[in-house]
């Protein structure tokens, strides 16, 4: 039916009555362009959540004391490996120090660089550091967060840590985190476990809590069972808790933010109604004409619904491209702040490039239906119009 | 032909401004041969000549053209008849100004399916035949009064109509445009063409052609 | 909680827009009703025609925005599963309360009154005195009556769906619980294969010599045992694990989606081969030409069921 050289009239029409089509045009493209930013810069972050979380371990199991979590003892370690599933259990130390003139702070994460095994990207890191240097004397490496305020403060080359007992340590900055990893890694420093330890104000045999890593996820729940009875004053946290926990939170920004646009939507349907009912007389003569010459009211119909589909569908690619822009080279001003929320330092963040394609179906969905419905009724109307009097 | 029996035309039917437009018409018309309906605005000979053309239903009666009874047929059907059988030429042109002569000439079949070669060998044929070939791609609002009734031809003639239909041809032509219109009318009925023509415009009384008077809605 | 993702809110905000859309439908469809005649040649007649193609406008419209939908439905279905504590697929789900399966085959049924409501339109149409106006009609409103019940159910089957309370995941719906054997009629693996290859020609046969009615018959035996012989026996191929019983996974991007053409390949197969004898019976109308759609879709199933088995036999020197 629409075939080649329809199409081809179908432009030639669209392209001679632009004027016409400009404001809806331009509409759709700001709304097409919200949503799909939205869209693109939760999932983006959700991608990064999910690749960081990737090299997280199965299990961590802290001890708590009254509803608080307190330092693990060293010999649970011991335990926990007897479990069968369980492939490695690495005690952590890591904990937030403050930053006494301003109420900052950094995440300390303490490493034991010779048993690092498991998270890829902080091996990435690493990979290029001479460990024997590193570990020659106190050094660090620093998040991009991190780096920018101790700048402000003209730490350039070290920082002064004070710990609980008072005394000073002074540890270098031997490198930086890629701004890459910015999501995670923007307030934390890395040092060696044992300078962490001190800074930190852990015990020797002691570490803030353990990391228990297991290939098979299906033998996850069994582990758990296990992990249960071996001790009573343990919390357990399991990596597909924080997935979906996270998974939640975004679902529930964006949703909110779903919810609000269909009032969006809805107004925009009733423009599109309005802006499309009205038949100018020079409109209702060219139709006149068309059905005098042979054509149907379907195929009127057909036309007419044609003319909007084009302008939605472009409308969409020019709104979905800018929105990949904003979001991807510009780095979302604005809209980035509503999903970093309040962060302790200020975030710098590159966004990885992953576009989820169902979403991008979804959205289309969510815009060309409502559009489409909304011009439905307008169309039929202008194609039934007396072709006798349409032309007078 | 065109045979119509028995055919009534009423507007806003059963309200208080019902106007009865065609009484009881009954017309034959055999093939190739040219009928001019005359009378005054108003006369219903438009009425007449759009329920030929089945851009209007007949309020009762039947219309019959080229074995094809078309009084009832749904638009989906009609519309095909339409562009199989009928070419229209009206009286204000109705040519889309926008676009130029040769896209103007290809809108009857542009909905059809239809080979773009066909389309072009076709659109030739028919400009050739209305002599506007020369101003093919010249934008019909440039054109003068002439040169777009030439180009309405043309767009009447491309998919070679076994009816012709005029509505008031030449009440936008002067008279010397006006001659050249119905010499060409004179070939495309030597050609065998059916043609109807509603006009009150006197200059057709020179054409060898049956006329039928209508006043107020009936044959007289 | 009804809405547990981005996808089930634009889901029910398009499904409330193409209901609201046929509603309007509705309303012209009574008063069209109600009044058609289509010998009269008064102006009301002839407004109601004009109408009409608003109503077919808006049915064409929605209807084919619900074909779209039941793939997405279960893509969506699929995903949330990493909301739903314990559900691996779609199956749990589905299964997460007693409105899933019922929601899930009231979709398809309406699905395949669609296809024989499409068909009839464009039979319709094509003559020249609307022979089918009124049963086109008819078999409208039954629809909206049954897209009105989905509905009501869209929303009690997401409302009631918990996350917190955890649900079966597949291989415990499907496998073998006990003793009781979920195959019907208590047939073995191997004679279920049996039966649908039997059934398979069977429905080849009537199509090839235009049995309707044995057709209508044999397709819907060939649909409830094809549904049976994937999850018990042509599923395990597809995960190349024998105990892995689930029409679901096989939506899952891991088994590169190809669940989506194997249940689309024969619900199509089996709604040509049932549809002609129902549509026959409506319009006097032969359409034994669709049979050939039925051939079609109905080998491209089994083929595309088979290959997984063969592969599997060339990759592996045995059967599972």
């Amino acid at each position: 039916m629409p075939n080649k050289l329809f199409l081809n009239f179908l432009f030639l029409l669209l392209y001679k009555h632009r004027v016409k089509h400009l404001s809806i045009f331009f509409i759709s493209t700001l709304i097409v362009f919200i949503l799909s930013s939205v869209l693109l810069l939760s999932h983006a972050l959700q991608e990064d959540i999910k690749q960081t979380l990737k090299s997280q371990p199965e299990f961590t199991i802290q001890k708590m004391r009254g509803g608080r979590s307190v330092d693990v003892p060293l010999f649970w370690a011991d335990g926990f490996e007897s479990i069968e599933g369980v492939v490695d259990v690495e005690p952590r130390v890591y904990g937030e120090y403050f930053y006494e003139p301003n109420e900052h702070h950094f995440t300390i994460v303490g490493i034991d660089f010779f048993e690092l095994a498991h998270s890829k990207k902080l091996k990435k890191i690493i990979s290029d550091i001479d460990i024997k240097k590193f570990l020659s004397k106190p050094n660090m490496i620093i998040g991009q967060g991190v780096k920018a305020f101790l700048d402000r403060y003209h730490f350039f080359d070290y920082y002064v840590f004070r710990p609980p007992d008072r005394s000073k340590i002074e540890v270098n900055i031997y490198d930086y985190f890629p701004k890459e990893s910015s999501l995670v890694s923007n307030d934390m420093i890395i040092m060696d476990i044992d300078l962490a330890r001190q800074i930190l104000g852990v015990d020797e045999d002691e570490a803030t809590d353990f990391a228990l890593y297991s290939p098979n996820e299906l033998e996850a729940d069994n582990i758990k069972i296990k992990l249960i009875l071996q001790h009573f004053d343990t919390r357990i946290i399991q990596k597909s808790d924080i997935q979906k926990a996270y998974d939640k939170l975004f679902n529930y920004k964006g949703g909110i933010f779903l919810i609000l646009y269909m009032i969006v939507l809805l107004t925009f349907m009733m423009i599109l109604y309005q802006r499309y009912s009205m038949i100018q007389s020079s409109d209702k003569k060219e139709i006149g004409i068309l059905r005098a010459l042979g054509w149907s009211i379907k195929d009127v119909i057909v036309l007419k619904i044609g003319e909007s589909f084009i302008v939605a569908i472009f409308a969409f690619l020019l709104g979905f491209i800018l929105a990949f822009i904003y979001v991807f080279f510009l780095n979302a001003p604005l809209l980035g702040a509503i999903f970093y929320g309040y962060s302790n330092l200020p975030t710098d963040i590159v966004l990885n490039k992953s576009v989820d394609f169902s979403a991008v179906f979804l959205l289309f969905l969510f815009y060309i239906l409502p559009f489409m419905a909304a011009v439905l009724i307008p169309a039929w109307r202008s194609s039934v119009i007396d072709p006798l009097e349409a032309m007078r | 032909m065109i045979k119509l029996e028995n055919i009534n035309k009423i507007y806003n039917q059963s309200r208080p401004n019902e106007f009865h437009a065609l009484k009881n018409i009954s017309l034959h018309v055999s093939e190739g041969e040219l009928i001019i309906l005359k009378g005054v605005s108003g006369s219903g000979k438009s009425t007449l000549l759009s329920i030929i053309g089945s851009l209007i239903k007949p309020s009762s009666g039947s219309v019959v053209i080229d074995n094809q009874s078309i009084a009832k047929l749904p638009d989906l059907h009609a519309s095909v008849f339409r562009a199989d059988k009928l070419g229209f030429i009206f009286q204000s042109f109705n040519l889309f100004e926008e676009l130029s002569v040769a896209e103007n000439i290809t809108t009857p079949l542009i909905h059809k399916s239809i080979t773009p070669k066909e389309l072009k060998d076709k659109t030739a044929t028919a400009m050739n035949t209305a002599q506007i070939q020369h101003k093919a791609n010249t934008q019909v609002k440039l054109l003068s009064g002439g040169e777009k009734q030439r180009c309405a031809i043309a767009r009447a003639l491309v998919n070679s109509p076994k009816v012709i239909l005029c509505d008031e041809p030449t009440a936008n032509l002067d008279a010397k445009n006006s001659k050249i219109f119905i010499k060409t009318i004179k070939k495309l009925h030597d050609d065998g063409k059916t043609i109807v023509i509603a006009t009150h415009d006197s200059i057709f009384d020179s054409i060898d052609a049956k006329i039928i008077n209508i006043q107020n809605g009936t044959i007289v | 909680m009804i809405f547990l993702s981005n996808g089930v809110i634009v889901f029910l905000f398009i499904e409330t827009l193409l209901l609201i859309l046929l509603s309007v439908a509705f309303i012209n469809v009574l008063t069209i009703l109600k009044s058609w005649n289509f010998e009269a040649t008064t102006t009301k007649q002839y407004i109601l025609e004009k109408r009409s193609y608003l109503v077919l406008l808006i049915i064409f419209f929605t209807l084919s925005f619900k074909i779209i939908l039941l793939p997405y439905f279960a893509y969506m279905i699929d995903t949330l599963s990493d909301v739903v504590p314990g559900a691996m697929c779609a199956a749990g789900v589905i299964n997460a309360n007693k409105y899933g399966v019922w929601l899930l085959w009231l979709k398809i049924f309406i699905l395949f009154l669609v296809g024989i409501w499409i068909i009839l339109n464009h039979y319709d149409l094509k003559a020249e005195n609307y022979p089918f106006f009124k049963k086109k009609l008819w078999l409208f409103i039954l629809i909206f009556a049954l897209i009105a019940g989905e509905s009501v159910l869209d929303i009690l089957y997401l409302k009631n769906i918990s996350t917190k309370s955890i649900v079966s995941c597949c291989s415990s719906i499907y496998g073998a619980s006990g003793i009781s054997n979920p195959i019907p009629f208590d047939l073995h693996v191997n004679e279920l294969l049996a039966l649908f290859y039997l059934l398979f020609t069977l429905s080849i046969t009537t199509a090839i010599y235009r049995f309707k009615f044995f057709s209508l018959l044999s397709n819907i035996a060939f649909l409830y045992i094809a549904y049976y012989a994937v999850v018990y026996f042509f599923g395990t191929y597809i995960y190349e694990l024998p105990t892995h019983l689930c029409p679901f996974c096989m939506l899952q991007s891991g088994y590169y989606y190809i669940g989506y053409f194997i249940w689309g390949t024969l619900f199509l197969g089996t709604f040509f081969g049932m549809s002609v004898s129902i549509i026959e019976y409506l319009t006097d109308i032969d359409l034994s030409r669709l049979f050939r759609y039925s051939i079609i879709f109905n080998t491209t199933f089994i083929l595309i069921c088979s290959t997984y088995v063969l592969l599997y036999y060339i990759k592996n020197g045995v059967f599972l």
